[in-house]
């Protein structure tokens, strides 16, 4: 207890110059990162939407919960942490983007989702910000991930219209041979008998009833075959209705983000100054040799500790 | 021995005599002291009080007799707490305490006290000078004996003429309590050597000044049968009291 209270009696003697230093120096790290940082912020926004007529031809449950800007949100984020989207932006950003290393090149990527930031921003603008000390680059690299999530967005519209439209298909097929089947059956049972004899024939009916819910069910589903691949042909010529830019890149006013170096300089130096100030008070309250408590002269000598005064300007 | 008790008793007179210029005289009349004691500089009311409680942790036995103050070096303390206590003890006691300056080299009680440390005890010894006390405290109770003008060279020779002088019996007879401000044990030969006729010791540490090695050597010169108890001066942790409770 007595090893114990001359750490703390170490500590509070300069707690004052411990919190300074605790606080000054990562805010005053913190201050020199973000002066220094002479980066740009490139940023556009695009405009999402999701075709109507995958709606009309009953496709809607294919798509997600979310919103359309949050679904191409989501998509970006899996797009960007993808080697190939991010090769195939640096390439058409960075002409030499091929020619570097393996290590270079993934450092590169890497840079790249450091810098790229999207946030959704109502319903369907999605913004797409880049940090760059180059904004010409900036604009350029902006552009081509827009471009690429485009027609990543139209690549994934077109693969599930496709699927559906399979799916559709198989069922026309076998609403068709269903149908004629049914129809077969009641040509059938009526030949070599008279039209009045089968028409209070119950078995009749009922084979003609059949037969209708077939037909019903036949032309459903090919209309809805039909609208599908509607929407699959239009994809391409409605892909500005559905995704679009409506801010092109350009360098915004520079804000102060909480996610930068400065931050991240400034928490690894507060971390590392707490380490450094308690080894500090560990080593002087190992190291100190004067007397911080009457109970560790007791210990250490034996001798009884009677009691302390109060600190006297004039003391003798 | 018959000599010993010719100087124990030569003290106690002049002790006695010196004491007794001030003191209430039949008839109720007093006669008036040409010095008293000023008000010691710095000892406030709660400082005093841990004096008392220092004494009252150390002495459990003890219903007169010699107590020594000492610290290991100079400006640890000392002094103030000798005067704390001689005025706890004056105060409590309601009796007669002396508080002698033995510090011959760096005498503190005199300006503590506000008065001249000229003439003292060295100059009562060397020159055979009347003895001076000085009076004052609660109840005009408490004596101070300052130390007087001393050349350094003379101090241990002095020192050895008053253990030879039986000064200790003679304050014990005159006094019902002794505090005694000694000079710093591990700097001057003759402090373990006083401290060694006292009847308790009171070893003073400053807080964050003195090593716990200095305490260490200062109370291996203190004989180990006395009474001996350390008192922490200058006591400024910031160590919160609640966390203090807790450890």
């Amino acid at each position: 207890m007595a090893v114990i209270h001359r750490w703390l009696d170490v500590f509070f003697e300069w707690a004052v110059w411990l919190v300074i230093a605790l606080v000054l120096v990562p805010a005053t790290i913190g201050t020199i990162a973000i002066v220094s940082d002479r980066s740009q912020l490139v940023t556009a926004r695009v405009w999402t939407d999701r075709p109507a007529l995958m709606q009309d031809a009953g496709l809607a449950n294919e798509w997600s919960n979310g919103t359309p800007a949050s679904d191409a949100d989501a998509l970006l984020v899996e797009l960007v942490g993808s080697d190939w989207f991010a090769n195939e932006v640096l390439s058409a950003t960075e002409p030499g983007f091929v020619r570097l290393s393996a290590d270079a090149q993934v450092a590169r990527r890497s840079t790249l989702r450091q810098d790229l930031k999207h946030a959704t921003v109502g319903t369907h603008v999605l913004s797409i910000s880049y940090s760059t000390d180059r904004p010409e680059l900036g604009r350029a690299l902006v552009a081509s991930v827009i471009t690429a999530l485009s027609n990543a967005v139209e690549s994934f519209q077109q693969t599930r219209t496709s699927a559906a439209v399979d799916v559709l298909d198989n069922e026309v097929a076998k609403a068709r041979t269903a149908m004629q089947n049914a129809l077969d059956a009641v040509s059938a049972y009526a030949s070599g008998k008279s039209p009045s004899a089968v028409l209070l024939d119950a078995h009749y009916q009922t084979l003609v009833v059949d037969a209708r819910a077939a037909t019903d069910y036949y032309v459903s589903i090919e209309n809805q075959a039909r609208q599908a691949k509607l929407a699959q042909s239009a994809i391409p010529s409605i892909r500005d209705a559905t995704f679009r830019v409506i801010d092109a890149p350009d360098v915004s006013p520079k804000q102060i983000d909480f996610h930068t170096p400065a931050v991240k300089y400034s928490l690894v130096a507060l971390a590392g100054i707490g380490a450094v100030e308690l080894l500090l008070v560990y080593i002087m309250g190992l190291r100190d040799p004067r007397v911080r408590s009457g109970e560790e002269v007791r210990k250490r000598l034996g001798i009884p500790y009677v009691g302390s005064t109060p600190d006297l300007r004039s003391a003798a | 021995m018959e000599a010993g008790t010719q100087a124990a008793s030569s003290w106690r007179g002049a002790l006695e005599e010196a004491a007794a210029g001030a003191r209430p005289l039949p008839g109720g009349y007093i006669l008036k002291p040409r010095e008293s004691l000023g008000q010691p500089v710095g000892l406030d009311r709660i400082f005093v009080e841990r004096c008392r409680a220092a004494f009252s942790n150390l002495n459990r036995m003890l219903s007169q007799g010699v107590i020594a103050v000492a610290s290991p070096h100079r400006n640890e303390g000392r002094t103030s707490v000798a005067a704390g206590l001689a005025l706890a003890l004056a105060h409590d006691t309601e009796r007669q305490v002396l508080l002698a300056d033995l510090d011959l080299r760096h005498p503190g009680q005199g300006s503590l006290f506000d008065v001249p440390d000229g003439p003292g005890l060295s100059d009562y010894i060397e020159q055979d000078a009347v003895l001076r006390l000085v009076g004052g405290g609660p109840g005009r109770r408490l004596w101070l004996l300052t130390a007087g003008t001393t050349e350094p060279a003379q101090v241990v020779r002095l020192v050895h003429q008053l253990a030879d002088g039986e000064f200790f019996t003679g304050c014990r007879q005159a006094f019902p309590w002794t505090v005694l401000d000694l000079p710093p044990l591990l700097e001057t030969p003759e402090a373990a050597y006083l401290a060694g006729l006292a009847d308790a010791c009171l070893l003073v540490g400053r807080y964050r000044r003195t090593s716990i090695h200095a305490l260490s050597r200062a109370s291996a010169l203190i004989p180990a049968e006395r009474p001996t108890g350390f008192l922490m001066t200058a006591n400024s942790s910031r160590v919160p009291s609640w966390i203090n409770r807790l450890l």
